[in-house]
């Protein structure tokens, strides 16, 4: 393996690396990706349950 | 069970383009994650099938391929949505990335469906092992393209300018494109042979 085996003519390190910092930042989306899916879902079953008082209690002012 | 009805809800949108009724914003959001997680367990499995000629090259894909799409898509995104503001377009950004997440999801769809032909042609064939692999990858980038100027046109059906709603797609489209050649030549080899893509932009236009 000599110095320029990686892509545009950097090393195979210095390709190795950019992947590995890549990969990481892929996680880090994955990470925020699922707490936003969390949310989203509470906030749903928080309109689901919403909706099912307004149906129950049509005439309650509130 | 709220799985089997997201994965419906999922489907409906992936095949139709739109919902029946408008979801909520929070339901939306939920989709649009979900079409990206599991379009990256369908790009697993196809990334498995096409390193399986070695145990460590299919396990290192399991996780590589996932993560070249899910980077393509990261990278290609926030030029779209300046696109879609520049354009003026009548398309909220939510719809675009939900539409985007869909179609992405469509595409590794067909990539997974293909995967089993991919493993056992790669395992039996010299000869149409390697460009079916390709091949397949091709079939979902068309695909995934189709789905997502197909979801985009329906959202904005009977809106004025649907044409500015386009332009954002076409950068996608070919941002992402560009994007996966590279990120594909970052986390080579997927495939166990040499391509014209082990080398990304500078291999593939070497000529």
């Amino acid at each position: 393996m000599n110095g320029s085996d990686g892509l545009g003519g950097h090393s195979s390190d210095y390709t190795q690396l950019v992947w590995i910092v890549a990969t990481l930042f892929g996680s880090i989306i994955l990470a925020l990706l699922a707490v936003a899916y969390r949310r989203a879902r509470s906030q749903r079953e928080l309109e689901d349950a919403e909706r099912v008082i307004a149906e129950a209690f049509p005439d309650d002012p509130a | 069970m709220t799985a089997p009805s997201q994965l419906s809800q999922l489907m409906t949108l992936t095949c139709r383009g739109e919902l029946a009724e408008r979801p909520t914003r929070a339901t939306q959001l939920m989709l649009t994650i979900s079409a990206l997680f599991a379009a990256l367990v369908l790009a697993s499995l196809w990334g498995v099938a096409a390193g399986s000629s070695s145990a460590t090259m299919a396990m290192a894909n399991a996780y590589k391929v996932p993560m070249v799409v899910l980077l393509s898509a990261l990278t290609a995104l926030p030029a779209g949505l300046v696109a879609l503001k520049l354009a003026n377009a009548k398309l909220s950004a939510s719809d675009l990335v939900s539409a985007f997440a869909t179609s992405i999801f469509g595409g590794t769809l067909v990539l997974a469906t293909l995967a089993p032909l991919v493993a056992i042609y790669y395992h039996t064939s010299s000869k149409a092992g390697v460009p079916l692999a390709l091949g397949s990858v091709f079939v979902a980038l068309a695909t995934a393209t189709m789905l997502f100027g197909r979801a985009v046109k329906r959202k904005v059906a009977g809106q004025p300018g649907p044409m500015a709603s386009l332009i954002p797609v076409v950068i996608l489209v070919v941002l992402f494109s560009a994007a996966l050649m590279q990120f594909v030549a970052l986390a080579s080899p997927i495939i166990g042979a040499v391509t014209p893509f082990h080398g990304g932009f500078d291999t593939v236009f070497s000529r």
